[in-house]
């Protein structure tokens, strides 16, 4: 079945094909398509895949978001783990803040990067995600909670905002998703996604045992000695630890 | 024998809306949407909720005898949003988990070439 993708503008051909056609195989190697065709004359992006069952149909759902987003100026390795499960895409065009003048464009992406690139760093730090900036569309990729967080701040950079008011938005943000994390519901969600034992733990008694323990004191090696709360989180014993004293 | 069933899904932020057809698109087989399998409405758009409704819906095809799909998903689109939400993926993922076969994958978002205003009035929308 063929398949027309987004058309890559001009000065972005080169980048999806790569050097002696690199990004372009990488592409087509990640996505399990039959054939992944790119003219590289008009930019035209098409792809064929193979039966049904052959492919990956998430894949095939995902890969119109990897060409949008190579596209609109995210590098290719980046966009290639759009494919990932957990990763997602977000269009935000300034078109609809701003209008078409070409002026205010330029405006709103200036006050979205900031100077030196200093606003797109943190934000992007602070929710985990990847940003690129293209004419009048900003891309944004990351994990499903900070890509929310992430276009809430640059619709709000977009709609006015001053740069202070956002970044408080998004600290808060962060504090809250720790809250989150910490939470009973987040907690019973991990222990039922906790990974079985591989084969080997099973071949040789103990190891699980042993290899946990030393994960903890790993752990309990790397607490910061002024967070009260992660001290007493490190105190409080585990079901095969105990105290031992001798009397001297 | 095989029979085959359209899905059309509608992804949003806020919630996730799935409904089976048969092949002309007139009759519909089943429907299943994430405010039937979540408590918290904030949760119906997320992909567990998306999960556990293609669960569903996949249960309810296959006991009618459905296992190859056509997928049809679409954002809000028009003058809304045109990004899908987080639990389209999730849907589609969990409808091949559960052993249906997809044939056809399309994306139906309604793209305007130009309509009408957007909501939010001439301030824009104000939280």
């Amino acid at each position: 079945m063929r398949q027309q993708l987004p058309r890559v503008p001009k000065d972005r051909i080169g980048v999806i094909i790569g050097a002696k056609g690199e990004t372009s195989r990488a592409i087509h190697k990640a996505a399990g398509c039959k054939e992944f065709i790119i003219d590289s004359e008009t930019g035209d992006v098409d792809v064929v895949w193979g039966d049904a069952g052959s492919y990956d149909p998430v894949k095939a759902m995902k890969l119109p978001d990897v060409v949008k987003a190579i596209g609109r100026g995210m590098a290719p390795k980046a966009a290639i783990s759009l494919l990932d499960d957990d990763h997602f895409f977000e269009l935000v065009d300034l078109r609809d803040y701003v209008g078409k003048r070409s002026n205010q464009q330029r405006r709103i992406r200036a006050r979205i990067i900031g100077r030196q690139g200093k606003i797109r760093k943190i934000i992007e730090q602070l929710t985990q995600t990847q940003i690129s900036i293209y004419n009048s569309t900003v891309v944004l990729m990351g994990e499903e909670n900070g890509l929310f967080a992430a276009r809430q701040a640059i619709e709000m950079l977009a709609g006015g905002s001053e740069h202070g008011t956002v970044l408080g938005y998004l600290e808060r943000d962060r504090k809250r998703a720790r809250l989150d994390s910490k939470s009973l519901d987040a907690h019973q969600e991990r222990a039922s996604k906790a990974k079985p034992s591989t084969a080997f733990d099973a071949l040789v008694p103990g190891l699980a045992d042993v290899s946990q323990r030393r994960q903890r004191r790993m752990k309990a090696s790397q607490v910061d000695p002024e967070d009260d709360e992660a001290v007493s989180d490190m105190m409080v014993l585990a079901d095969d630890e105990r105290i031992q004293w001798e009397e001297e | 024998m095989s029979r085959k069933a359209i899905v059309n899904i509608f992804s949003s932020y806020n919630n996730i809306l799935m409904t089976a057809t048969d092949l002309t698109g007139a009759e519909t087989i089943t429907t299943c949407n994430g405010g039937e399998v979540v408590k918290a409405g904030k949760d119906k758009g997320g992909q567990f909720a998306a999960t556990r409704a293609a669960e569903r819906m996949a249960d309810a095809l296959r006991d009618k005898e459905f296992s190859e799909l056509i997928v049809k998903y679409r954002a809000p689109g028009g003058n809304q949003s045109n990004n899908t939400g987080p639990g389209a993926q999730a849907a589609i993922r969990a409808l091949t988990r559960a052993g249906m076969t997809i044939t056809r994958i399309e994306d139906v978002t309604p793209i305007a070439h130009d309509g009408t205003k957007k909501k939010g009035g001439r301030r824009g929308r104000r939280v």
